[in-house]
């Protein structure tokens, strides 16, 4: 292959990377990643915004309470 | 986090674990204390929320003094309610009540499932750090009023004070947070990709690493543009202000390594410092949060319109009407019901006063007031109603002026952290080297000036200075509150190290209100005799009765006949046929001479017996603690007692104490600030609103308190009466707090100038370097953390 | 069944009204949904660890595979991982999520029918793959091995779970996010990406494909996946569950919230970086090796951290442990987490890894983590559940307690053995005589070690007797109680509350700068990659080997043929740069070698000896006999049979989609070689069967051995001599 053929590859999408770079599926793997990583950094300023974080002696033992009813309804 | 209750010998309440002097309250197996706590069991029993007792053994607290029914109607006010309440439209209503007795998991589960006891309750969550329940009702189906008492009819009582009419909620900081957030990303992300450049990726894979370059520099934008912007405020405002302090040079170096960086990745020439830019924004980041931890259930600056009712009933034309407090005007009467605070001063028309001015003065024996004298605001009415005619609207009020003195206004200036101070001839001294660097390339090479001279500032960045002042802060405000002391800011660590006068306040500071030395004198009494005087004072919630009842310890079941009880004069009843009455020495024997302390007599079949002699009781931590600090400091007392203890204090704190006696508020203020005019640093330490002033002025004001739940004056400091004992170790920390930033900041420096050594004549590989550079702040962290700790256990904290 | 749950929450809606304020809202979790993932649990519990058996008595037993090719240890291993890892672990998982995550949020799941659909397309998965795996279908990849038909499945069903679970969190009446949450949050997002980028592939026919990555690049893909299945599929949902469960059983809240959250923070960000680790001394590059290692050792802060709050949860309550069998198991399974965790990154240092890599050591390493964390954890859910699902109490203590120390008996058993065997076998591997011979056979180093062989499967046989205890146990309950299919519960609805409200205005203003940059970030992270690559391209030089040259058609269908009797499973072809690994195995191995490796076939264990050099190493009929009868070439070898390789027929009809296939994928084949491939798999055929009637073996040259023959020979001849890379001394 010469190199029009690798540009033309490049512009057909990095998928195609891995026959051209050596390694170059690391960028692949960097873009997604680091995607991944952006939308948890997302979730964690959500959940700050919405005061996730506000109280962190409640929603532990929170969990323990039973919800069932007083008078335990079987169906 | 929760409280355990202890294992009593004593039959105690299943509610709230008080002891049980009552024997025949109770319900199947449980027992109660009182009707009130019966009362509460029985309502969630109905409820079917039993668990609370299950979750945690008794957890509940006493009912024996009922609410007032009506004490909540100033909740029916449309104003009233419309600065209580957040939010409301046709259906629902939201509102945040602030619940101090939250304490456990049981508080928890109970009050979240407040919609099975009253209908109309949509929600109720709680938010266990702030002892706040925020509540949502449907406005056709319940009222405000109602919530508010069925809350207290539980034994969760809210606290709505004069406070509330300000709707100043304190916003917990979020900003913070995004910054650690996108600063903690973008430092692991650029870390990441800086480290094929250190592992040596080789040449053949230029384009990966122009990538990883390009990817850093535009990770560093949010950190360099958003998360690092704190630095930058300070820094300009310091600036500003005439005065360097540490902000200013780490926002200098932060911003040319992003420059210097930026360059080098757009030239093409190299990786640039983002990873260390970066890290460094983050771990300083973090140590602020560490150090700005705020203790939520608590409040530094609370001035009398938290103690203060948001409202009383105003009697107009034999009609009470709750009224707000800021609309009082002089000449209306109020209403002032049993346990209730007098809000501002004003004269008795009607009904005799027996107020209780704990809160002010730490003091409390109630004092008697007639009808026709002066009652001044923030003394609380114990017995029966009485009414006041306004004097003095609130704001004007004898204590309430107190605030508006306008020299504690003016009081945060001129403190300096030695930090900064450090930081400024640090500053100067990188200007110097950087001004010789240019020189020195002018000369030889002065193609490389750029170069060296923003590495001189990059690698001279102080922030491990600011690192170590903040991790060590932080972890010693962790230690103390960990020991019930809980100071408002770093800077109050820094304060109480400098202190040179220590002056305490005595009624409530070194004596213990809540306990008095009881001795009997007189005619001996018989078994039956102290059963019968147990029995009788066991009637009345008069705290003199409730000190009767603790030192005649019997178990006594006789019934009380005839009880009655006279407000501020005694109590009398028929006890085994006998006529038992205790009381004053006019209540006893009609003549009255007052011999000066507390004393109370008793008769039988109206013969006088005996008396007993109330003593205040100091707190057993105060002579030790005393001993242990005071050759190292000077002392002084304060009081609003005559001289009558003056020989036991002087025993107590030594000959060199000054011992000021029937001190007003005001002479209070005065004393420290005459200290701080001879040079001196003072740290106050008080209990009552009338030691408010005293500590606002003080360098260091320490407000004493029973519990989280009590309220304290504003002040620097919080301190649990029952770590007194440790406070000499505590002022000790606080003095090593210092020693230990200054230790680890060299320390880093050295860190610094040996890795320099060596990365200069490139004996350090990059790999190394890029290690060790999140290491040497690791470093910091865990040498201060470690160090204050290793204090901390050494002072047995 | 899903008509029916509304029904009945329609009906009680009414009897809300009647009883108590509507807005107090009653609702019912879904229990069905619940008990059948539980089912599925036991049941593939029960088949995972019988396939695991089966294939560890195969070590020391190879007849026992009867000379059947569904039954030999190639293809029962790839079961025997994917139904543990999919079937046993996943079903436990998601009956875990759906128990919890309901009681959590408050609300039933969002769509009963989606819940259904996911449980029977996972069920329907999981049989699929094993029929597929036991007829060798097989894409070569460990723990990715199902083709491209049942990865397309597996994004569906995903996608769906994924769907039902945030519509969950959406509709949930209870404000915060409980932190068990976020971890199942975390293992959904990061499963999905790791599978699609993974099985990117291209389908030659229906159940056959070729990775769309090469050699080098494939095993670094492959291992990034790797290490995070084990990290997002058997690590962070369990931790979510040890969250809930955990708390649950000993009744008392977790040691530190505040530290679970900085936990998971930090845990999902330094696990996607980890892979590399299983790569070291590859001909993956030195940077990217070390980058693995770095990541690796950073994991032990977090991971035990989520250990530390696990067992410092139980403080002071280890009366309860005493007698509660779940606490027992827990406690066990966390124990093992910090192990496994601590473990993990010691063998990514790279002179630890020099011994243990290729040996058993690296099967006890995941087995404490399996057998121990997961397995325990997923046991200690099922008493946890059955008996509340069935309203009763567990049957019997007693029997559970037995189940538990069976357990741990068996874990013990299994892990000492594997332990002492991979150390004596590297050991033996790198032994040299005086004079600089290689001490050892590769035959005898195996021989040594059946006796660990036979001593694991014992201990694992104690472990599976242990589950039938169980499964009898939570028969007996489940016969004992009365299932309550929808549970009754009432929350409020979760409203606005009006901070948000208030505060909205100004917070928006603080709020946009910041917002802005993070978007900013990513488009300048992902475009100007996008941007950037082409004046990359015209830079990049690839280091190929010239002598490196596609497989001939022949070569490629043995390849197949290679891949789909599992190989891979007990053949290493990757010798790295060690002293002993280049006397015993000839040259070590460069990237360039497998540019043409779709998928590469490196291999992670060496059961049986590395064949990276096989080529040319012996004559063919060695090869054909020791297909046919392992033990007659080389006695006491462990290899099974393979004389089926003989009478079928290589199909043939493949070829020419096989070479289009490899052509997208860019392996220089001439244009329309396709057509003309098969006239070249017959003249090599035909040469290699004429090689073999030299040696008085007929065989008509159109049978599989013959491919295999071919690709056997070929493997690792294309460099003669490189220039020598400086040898890693031991």
């Amino acid at each position: 292959m010469d190199d029009s053929d690798y540009r033309l590859h490049a512009l057909r999408g990095i998928f195609l990377l891995p026959k051209i770079i050596p390694m170059s599926v690391i960028i692949i793997l960097l873009i997604a990643s680091i995607s991944i990583a952006s939308l948890f950094l997302l979730a964690f300023l959500w959940s700050v915004k919405c005061g996730q974080f506000d109280d962190d002696d409640a929603p532990a033992s929170r969990i323990l309470f039973d919800d069932k009813l007083p008078n335990k309804t079987n169906v | 986090m929760f409280t355990k209750s202890l294992a009593e010998i004593a039959i105690t309440c299943d509610h709230c674990g008080d002891e049980c002097i009552a024997k025949n309250i109770c319900i199947d197996d449980k027992r109660f204390c009182c009707a009130g706590c019966k009362m509460v069991y029985q309502l969630l029993n109905q409820g079917g929320l039993c668990d609370y007792y299950n979750l945690n053994d008794k957890p509940g607290f006493s009912q024996r003094i009922p609410v007032r029914t009506g004490k909540f109607a100033f909740l029916d006010d449309a104003a009233i309610q419309a600065k209580l309440i957040s939010f409301r439209d046709e259906q629902q209503v939201h509102v945040n009540f602030y619940l101090p007795q939250i304490h456990c998991s049981s508080c928890l589960y109970l009050l979240e499932n407040l919609h099975r006891l009253e209908a109309g309750v949509i929600s109720c969550q709680v938010n266990f750090t702030r002892k706040e329940a925020s509540i949502v009702f449907m406005a056709q189906t319940t009222s405000l009023r109602n919530i508010a008492e069925l809350l207290a009819s539980i034994g969760y009582e809210p606290y709505i004070s004069l406070h509330d009419l300000k709707q100043q909620k304190p916003g917990i900081e979020k900003g913070m947070r995004y910054r650690l957030g996108i600063a903690a990303f973008c430092f692991g992300n650029i870390m990441l990709m800086s480290f094929p450049e250190y592992l040596g990726i080789d040449a053949s894979e230029s384009g990966l690493r122009n990538i990883f370059r390009w990817m850093n520099a535009g990770l560093s934008l949010p950190v360099f543009l958003y998360a690092a912007d704190p630095f930058y405020k300070s820094a300009l405002k310091s600036i500003r202000h005439r005065f360097l302090n540490i902000d200013a040079p780490v926002a200098l170096a932060v911003i040319i390594t992003f420059v210097r960086s930026a360059w080098e990745v757009l030239s093409g020439t190299g990786a640039g410092y983002f990873d260390s830019m970066t890290g460094i924004v983050f771990f300083m980041l973090a140590g602020r949060m560490l150090q700005d931890k705020t203790y939520r259930h608590l409040s530094f600056d609370r001035d009398y319109t938290s103690y203060f009712p948001i409202a009383v009933s105003v009697i107009s034309n034999n009609k009470e009407i709750a009224t707000a407090l800021p609309e009082l005007k002089a000449g209306d009467t109020l209403l002032i019901h049993n346990e209730e605070l007098i809000p501002a001063d004003g004269i008795i028309t009607k009904g005799s006063a027996y107020i209780d001015y704990s809160f002010v003065t730490g003091e409390s024996m109630p004092v008697k007031k007639d009808m026709g004298e002066l009652a001044y605001a923030g003394g609380k009415q114990t017995g029966g109603n009485i009414e006041i005619l306004v004097v003095k609207e609130v704001a004007q009020s004898y204590l309430t002026a107190l605030w508006s003195r306008d020299e504690l206004k003016a009081k945060e200036s001129g403190r300096v952290s030695f930090v900064h101070l450090l930081s400024r001839y640090f500053t100067y001294i990188i200007f110097g080297i950087a001004l010789l660097t240019t020189w020195y390339w002018k000369i030889n090479d002065p193609t490389r000036i750029w170069i060296a001279v923003t590495a001189v500032f990059i690698i001279a960045c102080p922030c491990a200075l600011l690192l170590s002042n903040t991790f060590t802060n932080g972890s010693i405000l962790r230690i103390l509150s960990r020991n019930q002391f809980f100071l408002r800011s770093a800077q109050t660590i820094e304060n109480i190290a400098k202190t040179t006068h220590i002056v305490f306040d005595k009624t409530g500071t070194l004596t213990d209100p809540r306990q008095q030395e009881v001795k009997y004198e007189g005619k001996p009494l018989t078994t039956l005799q102290k059963q019968q005087v147990m029995a009788l004072a066991s009637c009345s919630t008069h705290p003199l009765s409730r000190f009767i009842v603790k030192e005649f310890e019997q178990t006594s079941q006789l019934t009380v006949a005839g009880f009655k009880e006279i407000a501020g004069e005694g109590i009398a009843g028929v006890v085994e046929g006998s006529l038992v009455r205790i009381g004053s020495c006019g209540f006893i024997t009609g003549n009255t001479n007052d011999t000066g302390g507390t004393v109370v007599y008793i008769s039988f079949e109206n013969q006088m017996h005996g008396w007993l002699r109330f003593d205040n009781h100091y707190r057993p931590a105060i002579p030790s603690l005393i001993k242990k600090i005071k050759n190292r400091y000077k002392l002084s007392v304060l009081t609003g007692d005559n001289e009558a203890e003056k020989q036991k204090l002087r025993r107590l704190l030594g000959e060199d104490a000054a011992l000021l006696f029937s001190q007003k508020p005001g002479s209070k203020l005065d004393y420290i600030k005459s200290l701080q005019a001879d040079g001196e640093k003072v740290m106050m330490i008080g209990d009552g609103l009338n030691d408010a002033g005293a500590l606002r002025q003080a360098d260091t004001g320490i407000a004493l308190t029973e519990g989280n739940n009590n309220f304290t004056p504003a002040s620097d400091a919080i301190l649990a009466a029952s770590s007194l004992s440790k406070f000499s170790s505590f002022i000790m920390l606080c003095k090593a707090n210092q020693y230990i930033v200054t230790a680890s900041f060299v320390l880093s420096i050295a860190y610094n100038i040996i890795g320099l050594y060596f990365a200069v004549q490139g004996k350090l590989s990059p790999l190394v370097a890029a290690i060790l550079m999140p290491c040497s702040s690791l470093c910091i962290f865990l040498i201060t953390f470690g160090s204050s700790h290793w204090l901390a256990r050494r002072m047995k904290l | 069944m899903e008509l029916a749950a509304t029904s009945i929450e329609t009906k009680n809606e009414e009897a809300v009204f009647t009883r108590r304020p509507v807005e107090v809202e009653k609702f019912y979790y879904d229990n069905s949904i619940v008990r059948a993932f539980g089912y599925a649990t036991v049941v593939f519990s029960i088949v995972g660890m019988l396939a695991g058996l089966f294939a560890a008595v195969q070590l020391y037993l190879p007849q026992i595979s009867m000379n059947f090719a569904p039954t030999t240890f190639g293809r029962v291993r790839p079961l025997h991982t994917n139904a543990i890892i999919f079937a046993f672990v996943g079903n436990a998982t998601f009956a875990g999520v759906y128990y919890s995550l309901q009681r959590l949020c408050k609300a039933r799941m969002f769509n009963d029918r989606l819940s259904w659909i996911h449980f029977w397309g996972w069920q329907s998965i999981i049989v699929a793959a094993a029929i597929s795996l036991l007829l060798g279908k097989t894409t070569g990849k460990e723990y990715a091995e199902l083709e491209w038909p049942i990865d397309i499945a597996i994004t569906v069903v995903w996608i769906i779970f994924g769907i039902n679970m945030f519509g969950t969190i959406v509709k949930r009446r209870e404000k915060h996010l409980y932190v068990a949450i976020w971890f199942y949050i975390a293992t959904w997002v990061t499963v999905a990406l790791l599978h699609i980028v993974n099985s990117i592939e291209i389908p030659v026919s229906f159940m056959k494909s070729y990775s769309w990555y090469a050699g080098v690049q494939d095993a670094l893909v492959q291992w990034w996946y790797g290490h995070n299945a084990v990290a997002f599929f058997l690590t962070t949902p369990v931790l979510g569950l040890m969250y809930y469960f955990l708390p649950k059983a000993a009744n008392r809240p977790v040691y530190s919230y505040r530290l679970s959250i900085i936990h998971f923070w930090a845990l999902i960000f330094l696990y996607i970086w980890a892979g590399p680790h299983h790569l070291l001394y590859t001909a993956l590059p030195d940077w990217a090796q070390s980058l693995g290692i770095v990541f690796s050792i950073m994991l032990i802060a977090p991971s035990w951290g989520g250990m530390l709050n696990g067992l410092f949860t139980l403080r002071g309550a280890w009366d309860k442990v005493r007698e509660e069998p779940v606490l027992k198991f827990m406690v066990v399974a966390i124990t093992c987490y910090g192990m496994a965790t601590f473990e993990g990154p010691l063998l990514s240092l790279k002179s630890v890894n020099a011994i243990s890599h290729f040996t058993d050591w690296t099967i006890a390493h995941v087995h404490i983590g399996g057998l121990g964390w997961n397995g325990f954890m997923a046991f200690a859910i099922l008493y946890y559940m059955v008996p509340r699902l069935w309203d009763t109490t567990l049957y019997s203590k007693k029997l559970a307690t037995n189940h538990f120390w069976l357990g741990t008996i068996g874990i013990i058993i299994y892990a000492v053995p594997m332990y002492w065997a991979g150390f004596e076998q590297s050991l033996m591997w790198k032994s040299f005589t005086p004079e600089g011979q290689l001490k050892f056979q590769f035959l005898e180093t195996v021989t040594s070690i059946k006796p660990f062989y036979v001593l694991r499967s014992i201990g694992g046989a104690i472990y599976l007797s242990g589950a039938f205890f169980m499964v009898y146990n939570l028969y007996k309950t489940i016969k004992q109680g009365s299932f309550i299919a929808n549970e009754a519960a009432q929350a409020a609805p979760l409203m606005k509350t009006v901070s948000e409200k208030k505060e909205y205005w100004h917070r928006i203003i603080e709020r946009k700068p910041m917002t802005m940059l993070v978007l900013s970030l990513i488009v300048v992270a992902i475009g100007g990659l996008i941007e950037m690559i082409p004046t990359f391209l015209v830079k990049s030089n690839i280091p190929t080997i010239a002598s490196v040259k596609p497989y001939t058609p022949l070569e490629l269908q043995g390849r197949d043929i290679y891949l789909r009797e599992g190989c891979y499973n007990c053949h290493s072809q990757m010798i790295r740069p060690f002293r002993d690994e280049v006397a015993r195995y000839g040259e070590y191995s460069k990237a360039g070698e497998f540019v043409y490796d779709h998928p590469f076939q490196w291999g992670s264990k060496r059961t049986g000896p590395d064949l990276a050099r096989e080529g040319g190493k012996y004559p063919d009929s060695w090869h054909y006999n020791h297909m046919y009868d392992p033990r007659s070439m080389s006695p006491g070898s462990i290899m099974p049979q393979y004389t089926w390789l003989l009478d079928d027929q290589l199909d043939t009809a493949s070829t020419p989609a096989k070479i289009r296939a490899m052509q997208t994928l860019g392996v220089p084949y001439p244009k329309g070689y396709d057509k003309i491939a098969n006239i070249d798999l017959m003249h090599q055929a035909d040469s290699i069967a004429a090689n073999l009637k030299k040696d008085k073996i007929t065989t008509p040259s159109n049978a599989e051995i013959i491919a295999l023959i071919a690709y056997m020979q070929r493997i690792g001849r294309d460099i003669k001599s490189q220039p020598q890379k400086a040898i890693v001394e031991q």
